[in-house]
C-alpha cells in the first residue's frame, strides 16, 4: 500500500482558521461558485451543485493520494465560509508539465474581499508547506486580467516565469521555493 | 505523515480478488480502463481523458472521507492484475438529488476479464460489506438496458427494475436494492 496522506491538517492564523472538508460545506461552496467574481478568472462559468461536490469531494482525495490538498478557510470569530485555498496536482495539460508538484490555488469569498484574508490565508499554507511539504518548490497558475491574484502571488513571495499555454491561452506562471524545511528533519 | 484508516476503502478479499482502495499509480490502468469501447459504450458513452480518470480517483477517494463508502479497484488475486473497478458512490446527480441522495452502485471490467463469473464475485463482495455497513439503506444502479450481461447480474445481484430514466437521451433501466 503507498497510500501516502492522511486527512488536510486543522491551521490557525490570526483571524482564521483552515480545515479539512465537510459534507455541509457543499452548501456555502456552491454558492461561493455562483459568484461571478469568483469563477470569472477560474472556470468563466458557474459550478452546479454537482460539480462543487465533485469538486470537495476531489479536494479531500487529494490529501489521501498525494499527501497535500485543499482546505475550507472560515473566519474564526464567524464560522463564516471565507474560502478555498491549498496545494493539488490536477494533471493539467499545459505547455510546462507541473504533474507530479503541488500548484497552489485560493478562492476568496467577495464578501471577505479587501479585508486581508486572502494573504493571511495564502501565508498560513505556505508556512505548513515549507515545514511539510516535502518539495523544493510550489507553482501556480493565474489569468493575465486577475491582478489581485498576481499581487497576492508576488506579495507571499511567488517569482514570475515565462508565460505557459493552458487551453491554448497565455496563462501567467509563478514559482515559490519552499525553505525545505521538511527535508531538515 | 499518519493515515487515517476510518477514512480509507477496507481491504477486502474473495476467493480470486482483492477490493482494495486507489492509489496514485492505478491512473494509468484506470486510464486504459475507460478508454476500452466495450466498457465506456454504456456508460459515459466516450473515452475518458487522463485527467478526467484522474479525477475520479481523487473523488473516489475523498468519497470514504465525506461518506464511508466508496470504490474499489478489483485485482486479481493469483496475478496482481487490474481487473476493473467497483463502487458505491453519491453523485448528486439529477437522478442522485430526485432520488434522496441513495448510494449509487457501479461496475467496470476490461473487457478481458468478461465471462469468468468476476464481476458478480466483486460485486457480491461489495454488498457483502454494505450490508454490514450501510444496513437497511437502499442504492440503485442506472444500467443500459442494451448491457444485457449488466442487467442480468444486477438482477442476479438481488436489484429489482423499478422503471426508466432518461438523461442527456440516454436512457436507463433502474434497479433499485434495499440492503
Amino acid at each position: 500500500m503507498t497510500m501516502i496522506g492522511g486527512p488536510a491538517p486543522r491551521l490557525e492564523s490570526e483571524r482564521l482558521v483552515l480545515r479539512g472538508f465537510l459534507p455541509k460545506d457543499l452548501e456555502p461552496s456552491s454558492k461561493l461558485w455562483m459568484q461571478e467574481e469568483v469563477y470569472r478568472h477560474i472556470s468563466g462559468k458557474p459550478s452546479t451543485r454537482s460539480e462543487c461536490w465533485s469538486r470537495l469531494l476531489n479536494f479531500s482525495g487529494m490529501w489521501n493520494l498525494m499527501g497535500f490538498g485543499y482546505w475550507a478557510v472560515e473566519e474564526k470569530t464567524t464560522g463564516a465560509y471565507v474560502g478555498e485555498i491549498g496545494f493539488a496536482d490536477f494533471k493539467r495539460e499545459m505547455s510546462v508539465s507541473i504533474e507530479g508538484k503541488p500548484e497552489m490555488g485560493w478562492i476568496l469569498s467577495p464578501d471577505f474581499f479587501g479585508k486581508g484574508f486572502g494573504t493571511e490565508a495564502v501565508t498560513t499554507a505556505l508556512l505548513w508547506a515549507d515545514h511539510h511539504l516535502p518539495f523544493s518548490e510550489v507553482v501556480c497558475i493565474i489569468a493575465p486580467e486577475n491582478t489581485a491574484s498576481q499581487g497576492l502571488a508576488l506579495r507571499v513571495g511567488f517569482i514570475e516565469e515565462e508565460p505557459v499555454l493552458f487551453k491554448d491561452e497565455k496563462t501567467l506562471f509563478y514559482r515559490r521555493q519552499l525553505t525545505a524545511k521538511a527535508h531538515a528533519r | 505523515m499518519t493515515v487515517c484508516r476510518e477514512a480509507l476503502a477496507p481491504r477486502l478479499e474473495s476467493e480470486r480478488l482483492i477490493l482494495r482502495g486507489f492509489e496514485p499509480a492505478d491512473l494509468d490502468s484506470s486510464y486504459a480502463l475507460r478508454n476500452q469501447e466495450v466498457v465506456y459504450q454504456y456508460i459515459s458513452g466516450k473515452p475518458s481523458t487522463r485527467q478526467e480518470c484522474w479525477y475520479r480517483l481523487l473523488r473516489a477517494t475523498g468519497m470514504w472521507a465525506f461518506k464511508g463508502y466508496g470504490s474499489w479497484a478489483i485485482e486479481q488475486k493469483d496475478s496482481g492484475a487490474y481487473l476493473g473497478e467497483i463502487g458505491l458512490f453519491e453523485t448528486k446527480s439529477n437522478f442522485s438529488l430526485a432520488n434522496g441522495n441513495l448510494p449509487e452502485m457501479g461496475w467496470m471490467l476490461f473487457p478481458e476479464y468478461f465471462g469468468k463469473g468476476f464481476a458478480s464475485e466483486a460485486a457480491q463482495t461489495v454488498l457483502a460489506w454494505a450490508t454490514d455497513h450501510l444496513k437497511d439503506r437502499e442504492i440503485y444502479c442506472l444500467v443500459d438496458p442494451v448491457n444485457t450481461s449488466s442487467v442480468r447480474l444486477a438482477k442476479r445481484l438481488g436489484f429489482v427494475e423499478t422503471g426508466r430514466y432518461l438523461n442527456d437521451g440516454i436512457e436507463d433501466l433502474v434497479f433499485r436494492k434495499v440492503l
